[in-house]
């Protein structure tokens, strides 16, 4: 009984002095509450016919029509695939070249060289798709840069079978360096005597960077690709919608510009909330599978 | 007030004659036998040839549409404000007092309220939530014709037909007549007119092609040999190749340049009898979408004809509208489409950069000689009353002062207001937000420019506050026509949508005598459309641009056609058929 009663003490006394730093916490809990967790009410737009004069109490339930019609309209086929193709190939292509750009950029011992290069390459991060996608129209258009070089008369920005192509590698071009940026710290943190132990055994550059570097980063790269799952239906909506225009719809029109066409120009606001949900629930499975694997084959995981 | 009055009313009287010589918009509102004094002087102002327009309630009794209320008439209202509107208030005033206002209340003795004052989306969203708690405002403007269909269905508004018929003076039925039914036909549910709509009078259309004058005389020709500002789409692709052949820019000259929206097609659609994206009443009882027809299919082939012959612009499709006008801007483009008002706002920019830039503008006809040409909406905003109000007549007495008895004021007449015309007051500070003009507005801009053109008229003669600026600017520029300044460059923009582009869509479809005229429908958004519009409308696009680029061979067409309908379309007319039966 006594020993009861000095534990509650105990507790109540821990309670009390940590108030303070509860409290602490209080403007970022609201935060969290107000912006994240309220804001999912909002879901259940998604299964109404939402009129935004009616609020969520006056609108129609429909259940799941606007899933039903998702997979009724013409495009809707089409959607998926362009939307898979491009952020798989933005996310493979992406890592691979950040990968490759690391181990080399880690190669060169000229330190301002060094420096001189990584921020070149960061740059392109920092612009506004809105800005690129004006430079990369003037590039490559008709009478542009490229064709003039090429000395040929491609409309890269109207045909089906560059413009994806064109999208994956303007957004690896303008990413890569930014992504870098963690590879290179994995590389600081392989034991350089790994390196000195290979030379020794004769391993050339080639031989160290399959067996030490690579083998060094895996958790890092796995990790990356785990987060990066979290995102495969998110092909870049800014970078498309910016570049993007009715001749290539067949092949650059994603997700992201079909609920931004069809749902918010026309006021649907159900119909894009439902598409919306649709694409979260997707990469919420895709990235709890992904953290699963990563857990049991490389023993990190994200949460 | 009475001295006020009866100087304006003669020199009102002066000025309407003058004008009405003049122009084909005639005014012949007002009504016979008035009792009050007031009244009888009104009718001499609003009739000239008022003896053999024996209105419908003119003899019996007094007509009553301009007497004001015997004690201050408080309305309670909603308003459109937007930030422009507001901006024009003079110091001191507010939505609901200022000269407009003011002006109704010296009139009729109303006062405003403003219970809703919001702008655009905000206001629809207002006047929306108000439907669906069912407390509206006494009498409110409403933007939208879903919102209006949403308030008839909620059994909200009260029913005009009685006081339009008693109230609205002759020159107010007159605009709505000369729409030929048109505006009325969209407010009227189950025969009662639920609202007094806005007009629009085809602004749009015509749809003209523009071709550069200095690009045509260089090249030494013309491809309206007859005269009559009238061309085909062949002689249109024969200029076209010109162009393109001799480069008459030395810069690689782009024939026919065209945006990636397919409403830039209608000018075609329209030169092989058909019209893109309107729903057309076939008569039956059925409705039919005009894209999917012969005419489209057509000149979908011409125009992949053209691509692959090099008239049309190589990257069709992935330019924007915005690119278009820089092509015209660059002095890329020589040939553009589009209505009567462009230089005021597309080729003055041209006109800026190459200052040798000169217009000249044709209606486009198809194989019979017809120009094939389909209504716009006609109506855009309109006034509402609540159900249970009641002086609905109110509204109607407002529409009186304001689009009959206020056109009709000068400077002498009514100061107040008038200079507030004149110095860019906004229309919309109004206590109704909706435009009501008849559907000769275009003729007499064109007639009064052309009068001051030819030194017939000056320009302070003219009818409205809008055509003395424009003719005067206009003469200004025409003192000195080869050297365009910043000054003048406006003057150069009126001259030539008030005469060379309304010249060929007023003036010359009126003399040719081949204009063909189709209305189509302009239904709420139903159901069915709601959903499945958007999707459709991508579907046509890609039809469209694959079968002009070539990806498709014309025959995809037939495809299009059946995936339209299988996609939704059958739905959405079955539904709208099912609408219009009803209504």
């Amino acid at each position: 009984m006594a020993k009861n009663n000095t534990a509650s003490k105990i507790k109540t006394k821990n309670i009390a002095s940590e108030v303070f730093y509860q409290c602490m916490m209080l403007p970022g809990m609201v935060f969290v509450i107000l912006f994240n967790l309220v804001p999912m009410l909002g879901i259940i737009m998604a299964f109404q016919d939402f009129k935004p004069a009616k609020g969520f109490l006056g609108s129609k339930f429909v259940g799941l029509k606007h899933y039903i019609y998702l997979f009724q309209i013409p495009d809707g086929f089409n959607i998926f695939r362009n939307t898979l193709v491009i952020a798989v190939g933005k996310i493979v292509i992406g890592t691979l070249m950040a990968i490759a750009f690391s181990i080399l950029l880690n190669e060169i011992k000229h330190v301002w060289l060094k420096k001189g290069v990584q921020t070149v390459v960061y740059l392109p991060h920092f612009l506004s798709w809105v800005i690129l996608a004006t430079a990369i129209k003037n590039l490559f258009r008709l009478d542009g840069f490229v064709n003039a070089v090429l000395g040929t008369g491609v409309n890269f920005l109207g045909s089906n079978s560059f413009f994806q192509p064109l999208l994956i590698g303007s957004d690896v071009w303008k990413e890569f360096g930014y992504n870098s940026v963690v590879y290179l710290a994995a590389l600081t943190a392989i034991d350089p005597g790994l390196h000195e132990a290979a030379k020794i055994d004769g391993a050339n550059w080639w031989d160290r960077v399959i067996h030490v570097t690579l083998p060094g980063m895996r958790s890092v790269i796995i990790l990356m690709c785990a987060m990066s799952l979290g995102s495969i239906l998110n092909a870049g909506f800014d970078q498309v919608y910016n570049l993007y225009t009715a001749p290539v719809y067949e092949t650059g029109d994603i997700i992201d510009t079909y609920v931004y066409r069809v749902g918010l120009t026309s006021m649907q606001y159900s119909f894009a909330t439902a598409i919306g949900l649709l694409k979260s629930v997707i990469a919420f499975v895709l990235m709890m599978l992904a953290n699963h694997l990563a857990k049991k084959y490389t023993d990190s995981k994200i949460f | 007030m009475l001295m006020r009055r009866a100087k304006r009313i003669i020199s009102c009287a002066v000025l309407s004659t003058a004008v009405l010589t003049m122009t084909a918009c005639g005014n012949t509102g007002g009504d016979t036998n008035s009792a009050s004094e007031t009244q009888e002087a009104q009718d001499n102002t609003h009739s000239n040839d008022n003896k053999e327009n024996a209105s419908s309630n003119g003899d019996e009794a007094a007509f009553k549409g301009f007497e004001p209320y015997e004690d201050e008439l408080n309305i309670h209202i909603g308003r459109l404000a937007s930030q422009h509107t507001v901006s024009t208030l003079l110091p001191g005033d507010t939505l609901e007092d200022n000269p407009y206002t003011r002006y109704v209340t010296d009139n009729l003795n109303i006062t405003f309220t403003d219970e809703i004052e919001a702008a655009d989306e905000d206001y629809k969203n207002n006047i929306a939530l108000a439907t669906s708690s069912g407390d509206i405002p006494e009498m409110f403007t409403v933007t939208s014709y879903d919102t209006l269909v949403d308030l008839v269905e909620s059994d909200l508004l009260c029913d005009l037909t009685d006081v339009y018929n008693e109230y609205a003076s002759d020159y107010i039925k007159k605009i709505y007549d000369s729409f030929e039914g048109r505006g009325l036909d969209m407010v009227t549910f189950d025969g009662k007119l639920m609202a007094l709509p806005g007009t629009n009078a085809d602004n749009g259309v015509p749809t003209l092609c523009w071709i550069r004058k200095d690009w045509l005389d260089k090249l030494n020709i013309n491809p309206d040999e007859d005269g009559d500002l009238c061309v085909s789409y062949e002689e249109i692709a024969d200029v076209a190749r010109a162009f393109v052949k001799e480069d008459v820019s030395g810069k690689g000259t782009i024939g026919i340049a065209m945006s990636d929206g397919i409403g830039d097609a209608e000018w075609i659609a329209n030169a092989n009898g058909g019209f893109v994206g309107k729903w057309l009443d076939n008569g039956d009882g059925t409705i039919s979408w005009s894209t999917l027809s012969d005419a489209n299919k057509k000149s979908w082939e011409i125009l992949h004809q053209w691509f692959e012959e090099g008239i049309l612009d190589p990257q069709f499709g992935t330019r924007t509208y915005e690119d278009v006008t820089a092509l015209l801007i660059d002095n890329k483009c020589g040939i553009a489409f589009g209505a009567w008002h462009m230089p005021d706002w597309r080729f003055s920019h041209v006109k800026d950069a190459n200052p040798e830039a000169e217009y000249i503008a044709y209606t486009i006809k198809d194989s019979t000689g017809k120009v094939n040409l389909a209504h716009e909406n006609p109506t855009n905003n309109f006034i509402v009353v609540r159900k249970d109000y009641e002086h609905p007549e109110a509204a109607v007495k407002i529409q009186n002062v304001l689009f009959d008895e206020l056109v009709h004021e000068t400077l002498d007449t009514a100061p107040e207001v008038m200079s507030f015309v004149q110095n860019g007051g906004d229309n919309f500070t109004k206590p109704v937000q909706i435009e009501c003009l008849p559907s000769t507005t275009k003729d007499v801009y064109f007639n009064e420019h052309q009068a001051v053109l030819k030194g017939e008229l000056k320009p302070e003669d003219t009818s409205t506050a809008e055509n003395k600026n424009s003719s005067s600017i206009m003469l200004e520029y025409l003192k000195d026509p080869e050297n365009v300044t910043e000054e003048t460059r406006t003057g150069w923009s009126f001259y030539n949508s008030r005469i060379v582009g309304l010249g060929a869509a007023i003036d010359g479809l009126n003399k040719n005598g081949n204009a063909n005229w189709v209305s189509p429908l302009y239904p709420p958004t139903l159901e069915a459309m709601e959903q499945k519009k958007a999707a459709l409308d991508t579907l046509e696009l890609k039809a469209y641009i694959q079968i002009v680029t070539g990806e498709q061979p014309i025959e995809y067409f037939e495809q299009y056609k059946q995936d339209w309908m299988d996609y939704g379309g059958a739905d959405i007319i079955a539904e709208m058929e099912e609408y219009y039966a009803n209504k």
